[in-house]
């Protein structure tokens, strides 16, 4: 009999269980466990890294330290408050967020710019993955809704780590206005997508 | 202001300063302890974490080279998968010699394997998973797989794998302690592959066995013997 090879409805939905088992397996020093880690979420986080440092040598050392990170204090993980890949998410996030401190980058000429044709792309392309797509789609749908500046501040201080202070700065507004902008832009976000999900 | 819009604009505050600090704007050790044990601000924190992270899907997968895994298995001090590795997996004259040479008693095999695993289905319902990361001979995977027994099927994704022009890859099963290999079907290289077992496949399969994943001609059906050897990989219980 010929095996049927069919696309697999979501890739999320086939990962994030395994994901969840291999960072526990990880935990107790499996390496074959690590090696499914960075298979399966390498891609992700380099071009995160990228988008952060914008400088993929830079990048590349980061993202070995990111994983050394995982290898070692994977059993910190709590499947209970996160899920695998927004715990990964957030170590190199942070960790690109601390290099970028530490280089003290000219960030006036980093670009903050909002590109929803991006968006909208990589919603087309991951048409398989079902949930995730729908929560992608409603972040895209708000974001889009939110004033410009607003939406502007959020992306910059999610990708590049800028404090008020620094995007007051860099937009040449008063901190009050900066922390308006970021205050409302983040609770109409909030109303949004709760109101989206509700539909 | 009612109760009700008090209430409202607590909540407001709270899901606005769970947000801040998500981005990192402020950070909990700047809190009142009160905050910074509250479990409703945790919950919120835990919220935005993941809908923010939602904003790394905009950016696709850039699959770094191969020498970040390789620098990273000499910081850990091990190969992970170096003890499924040896020369003789990476023959091909070797699998083109084993696949004739247990041609005959390929027929013997999965009978005795198949009555085996039909006795072992019949006293044992249980459904088993098993994981595999599948490695070339340097650098990071190119593929994960895992098998559930239950449906008996595969899902191989890939990660990074680039199939050479005219080329595709084609998984195959080798059971534990066998030289018997078996194709299982192409596999797609930009996306999951889904890949569904008879019972006959599917009773080659444990805890043990090998995947290999070798370069096919493109379109050249099921091969009769594996081409070049790409990656491989064990299947183990996660």
């Amino acid at each position: 009999m010929i095996p049927s090879i069919l696309p697999v409805v979501s890739r999320a939905e086939a990962n994030r269980e395994t994901l969840k088992r291999d960072l526990m397996a990880v935990a107790r020093g499996d390496g074959v466990a690590m090696a499914r880690v960075y298979a399966s979420t390498a891609g992700k986080l380099n071009a995160l890294l990228i988008r952060i440092l914008h400088d993929p040598g830079e990048a590349e050392e980061v993202l070995q330290d990111v994983y050394l990170t995982i290898w070692r204090r994977s059993s910190t993980y709590d499947p209970a408050r996160a899920s695998p890949i927004t715990w990964l998410i957030t170590i190199a996030r942070n960790r690109a967020i601390d290099r970028l401190r530490l280089r003290k980058v000219d960030r006036s000429a980093a670009s903050t710019d909002y590109d929803g044709d991006v968006v909208l792309d990589a919603i087309e392309q991951s048409a398989r993955q079902v949930e995730e797509i729908k929560r992608t789609r409603r972040l895209s749908i708000c974001l889009e809704k939110l004033d410009t500046c607003e939406r502007k501040a959020i992306h910059a201080a999610f990708f590049e780590g800028l404090k008020y202070q620094q995007l007051a700065e860099r937009e040449g507004v008063p901190i009050g206005t900066m922390k308006s902008w970021i205050r409302r832009g983040l609770l109409r976000l909030r109303r949004c997508m709760t109101a989206e999900q509700d539909e | 202001m009612s109760d009700t819009g008090r209430t409202e604009a607590v909540h407001d505050d709270l899901v606005v300063l769970a947000g801040e600090i998500a981005m990192g704007l402020i950070r909990m050790s700047d809190l009142s302890p009160e905050f910074r044990d509250s479990r409703e601000l945790s919950n919120e924190i835990d919220r935005w974490n993941d809908d923010l992270t939602k904003l790394v899907d905009e950016l696709g997968l850039v699959e770094p080279p191969a020498r970040v895994w390789i620098a990273l298995e000499k910081s850990v001090g091990q190969r992970p998968s170096s003890f499924f590795r040896s020369e003789w997996f990476n023959s091909i004259v070797f699998w083109r010699w084993a696949t004739a040479a247990v041609s005959i008693l390929t027929v013997i095999i999965l009978g005795l394997i198949a009555a085996t695993h039909s006795q072992k289905a019949r006293t044992a319902q249980e459904t088993i998973v098993l994981v595999a990361a599948i490695l070339p001979k340097e650098g990071p995977p190119l593929f994960t797989a895992t098998y559930d027994s239950g449906p008996r099927i595969f899902v191989v994704i890939p990660a990074g794998f680039q199939p050479d022009p005219g080329k595709t890859a084609e998984l195959w099963i080798v059971p534990k302690g066998s030289d018997d290999p078996t194709a299982l079907g192409a596999l797609d290289a930009e996306h999951p592959s889904k890949i569904s077992l008879s019972l006959e496949q599917s009773n080659r399969i444990d805890d043990g066995a090998a995947l290999v994943v070798t370069s096919e001609p493109v379109d050249s059906g099921t091969p009769d013997q594996p081409g070049p050897v790409i990656a491989h990989g064990r299947l183990t219980r996660p």
